[in-house]
C-alpha cells in the first residue's frame, strides 16, 4: 500500500503484505500510518475515559439500586461503561476521545478507507462484549466443574442434595443414546457428552493454565505490534482496523522494536521451558498450588484441615474453640502443615501480627489495608509491625 | 476473584466433612455459581424457633474473605433484628465488625445465636423490638413462635 513510502517510518513488511498497484497513483494523498507511541498514549487515554463512565455508571446504579445490587451488577456495570463509551465514540463513526488526543484516525481495508460500520460494531463486541462474556462463562464452568468433582467424591451426607445435580448432568448421556436407535450418531453424541463433562470437571484445575495461555497470546500481539506498527490489541487486530496519523507531520516517532525483540526473547524462553517440562498435567496440579507439592498433593486428598488450628499460638481462640475439636477427630489435626485461618490453605510466608497471630504474608497484608486490625484477636496492627517469620520452620 | 473462589473452594469442602458433626446446619453451595450459597439451619432449642428450620440465602463478594457475605433470611422469621419484609439481618460480624476469619459455616452459628440471644436495641423488625424492650417477653416469644409454625414448619407437614 501506498502510505507506507510516505510515512517514512512505515515498516517494510506493510508493503510486503498489501501490495496494491492500483492505488499507485493516489500515493500523496495517503495519511502516514500512525505510529506506535501515539497508538499506546490513545489507548490508555481511551481506558481512562472509558472507567470514567464505567465510574459514573456505578454511582448512577448506587443511587437508583443500592450498594448491594452496584455490587452484585459491577461486571455488567463495567461492560455497559465500556459499551456506552465506545459506542459513542467508534460506533458514531467518530474518533474516540484517546484518538483525538493524538490525531490519529482509524482506516479498514486495503484502500485505507474509515472502518464501515458493521466492522465497528465487530470491533466494539471484540472489546467489551466478548471478554465479559468469555469470563462469565469460565466461571460458570469451574464451579459447575467444583461441584461436580465434589459430589463424585463426596459420601454419605453430601449425596441427597448433590446427587441431584450430577445425575442431572449425567443423565443426558445414557438418555441421548437411548433415545435414538444404537447409531454411530448416538454414540458420538454419547462419547460428545461425556467429554463434556471431563472438560466441565477439569475445567478449575485447566483455569490458571489457560489464563496463562491467554496471557502468553496478548503477549504475542505486543510483539507483533512492537515489530510491525498495526494493532495494539487484540480486538483490533481481529476486526481489521489500522490507525493512520492525521495531524501535522512532525519529527521522527520512536520505533519500538527493540523492546519487540526482548518480548520475542522471552516468549522463546517461556515456549522453550514450556517444551521442555512438557508434563501438562504436572503443571495443571502444580499451578493450583504453587508451594510444596507433595504436601497439597496429599492434602488435598484427604479434605484439608480447616482452621485455627492452624495458628498453633492462639491462647485465645474464644469464635475457633468449637471449630478444632471437631477437626482433630479426624486424620492428624495438626499435621506439621500449619493452615492459615484467612485463605484456609498451608501458610505462604508466614507472617505474625504483633499480637502474636500467624498468617501469610498477601492474606494479612490484603486484610490490613481493609482494616488494621488482627482477624482473630481484633488487636489493632499496623503494616509496619507486621513481621515476615523467615527463618523460622513454621 | 481468583482468591475468593479458591478460599470459598476450601469451605465448600470443609463443608462437606463437617456435615455430620453439626446437625443443626446444611450449607449447600448453587450448582452453577459459587458465589451463591444456601443455608438451612434448625431453630435453637428453648427459643420460640425450636422446631423451625429457616432458609438463608448467602450472597458472597467477590472481594470475599475481605468483605462480608450477604446474608438474609428466606424464611419469615419474627425477629428483632431480621428485616421481617425483606429477610435483611442486623449482625455486626456481617457489617462493620466482620473479620475474614470467620466462615460461611461459622456466620450460620452466629446468625444461630443471634436467634437465641436477640438484641432489641438495634431492631429491624420494630414491633418485635418494642415488644420485648417494653418487657412484654411472652407477647414475644407467641408471635415468634407463631410465625415459626406459619413459615418454618409447614414444609415439614
Ligand atoms: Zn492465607
Ligand atoms: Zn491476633
Amino acid at each position: 500500500m501506498g502510505w507506507g513510502h510516505l510515512g517514512r517510518h512505515g515498516s517494510d513488511s506493510d508493503d510486503g503484505t498489501e501490495a496494491g498497484p492500483s492505488t499507485a497513483a493516489t500515493e500523496p494523498r495517503r495519511f502516514p500510518l500512525a505510529a506506535q507511541p501515539e497508538m499506546m498514549r490513545a489507548a490508555e487515554k481511551d481506558d481512562q475515559y472509558a472507567s470514567f463512565v464505567y465510574e459514573a455508571c456505578r454511582d448512577a446504579f448506587r443511587h437508583l439500586f443500592g450498594t448491594r445490587v452496584a455490587v452484585a451488577y459491577q461486571n455488567e456495570t463495567k461492560l455497559l461503561g465500556q459499551m456506552l463509551y465506545y459506542v459513542l465514540t467508534t460506533g458514531s463513526g467518530q474518533q474516540t476521545l484517546g484518538e483525538e488526543y493524538c490525531d490519529i484516525t482509524q482506516v479498514a481495508g486495503t484502500y485505507g478507507l474509515p472502518p464501515t460500520p458493521a466492522r465497528r460494531a465487530l470491533f466494539i463486541v471484540y472489546q467489551t462484549a466478548i471478554p465479559y462474556i468469555a469470563e462469565r462463562i469460565s466461571s460458570r464452568i469451574a464451579s459447575r466443574g467444583i461441584v461436580l468433582a465434589d459430589s463424585e467424591s463426596a459420601e454419605g451426607f453430601g449425596e441427597n442434595v448433590h446427587r441431584s445435580h450430577g445425575s442431572q448432568i449425567t443423565g443426558t448421556g445414557p438418555l441421548s443414546s437411548s433415545g435414538q436407535s444404537v447409531t454411530t450418531l448416538s454414540r458420538l453424541k454419547g462419547r460428545l457428552s461425556a467429554f463434556w463433562l471431563h472438560f466441565v470437571q477439569r475445567w478449575p484445575t485447566m483455569l490458571p493454565f489457560v489464563r496463562e495461555l491467554l496471557q502468553l497470546a496478548i503477549r504475542a500481539n505486543l510483539m507483533l505490534f512492537y515489530f510491525e506498527g498495526l494493532y495494539y490489541h487484540i480486538s483490533k487486530r481481529a476486526a481489521g482496523i489500522r490507525y493512520v496519523f492525521i495531524g501535522k507531520a512532525s519529527n521522527q516517532r520512536p520505533r519500538y522494536q527493540i523492546l519487540g525483540v526482548f518480548l520475542l526473547i522471552q516468549l522463546c524462553i517461556i515456549a522453550a521451558e514450556g517444551l521442555r517440562r512438557r508434563n501438562f498435567t504436572s503443571i495443571a496440579g502444580s499451578v493450583h498450588q504453587a508451594s510444596f507439592a507433595s504436601h497439597d498433593r496429599s492434602a488435598e486428598h484427604y479434605l484439608p484441615v480447616l482452621n485455627e488450628e492452624g495458628t498453633l499460638a492462639t491462647p485465645d481462640v474464644d469464635k475457633g474453640s468449637w471449630v478444632s475439636d471437631s477437626s482433630s477427630s479426624e486424620h492428624h489435626a495438626a499435621s506439621g502443615v500449619s493452615k492459615c485461618t484467612l485463605c484456609l490453605s498451608d501458610r505462604q510466608y508466614p507472617t505474625a501480627t504483633s499480637c502474636g497471630h500467624v498468617f501469610c504474608w498477601n492474606c494479612i497484608t490484603e486484610w490490613c489495608n481493609e482494616k488494621p486490625e488482627c482477624p482473630l484477636c481484633r488487636t489493632p496492627i499496623t503494616h509496619s509491625s507486621l513481621v515476615c517469620v523467615y527463618h523460622s520452620d513454621f | 476473584m481468583q482468591a475468593s473462589r479458591a478460599r470459598l473452594f476450601k469451605e465448600y469442602k470443609e463443608v462437606q466433612r463437617e456435615k455430620a458433626v453439626d446437625p443443626d446446619i446444611q450449607l449447600v453451595c448453587d450448582e452453577s455459581n459459587i458465589f451463591k450459597w444456601t443455608a438451612l439451619v434448625k431453630g435453637p432449642s428453648e427459643t420460640p424457633y425450636e422446631g423451625g428450620v429457616f432458609q438463608l440465602a448467602f450472597s458472597v463478594p467477590e472481594q470475599y474473605p475481605l468483605q462480608p457475605p450477604q446474608v438474609r433470611f428466606l424464611t419469615k422469621i419474627f425477629h428483632p433484628n431480621v428485616h421481617f419484609k425483606t429477610g435483611e439481618i442486623c449482625l455486626d460480624i456481617l457489617k462493620n465488625a466482620w473479620s475474614p476469619a470467620w466462615t460461611l459455616q461459622s456466620v450460620c452459628r452466629a446468625i444461630i445465636a443471634l436467634m437465641a440471644h436477640p438484641e432489641p436495641d438495634s431492631p429491624l423488625n420494630c414491633d418485635s423490638g418494642n415488644l420485648l424492650r417494653s418487657g412484654d417477653v411472652r407477647g414475644y416469644q407467641s408471635m415468634a413462635r407463631m410465625y415459626t409454625r406459619l413459615a418454618a414448619m409447614s414444609k415439614k407437614g
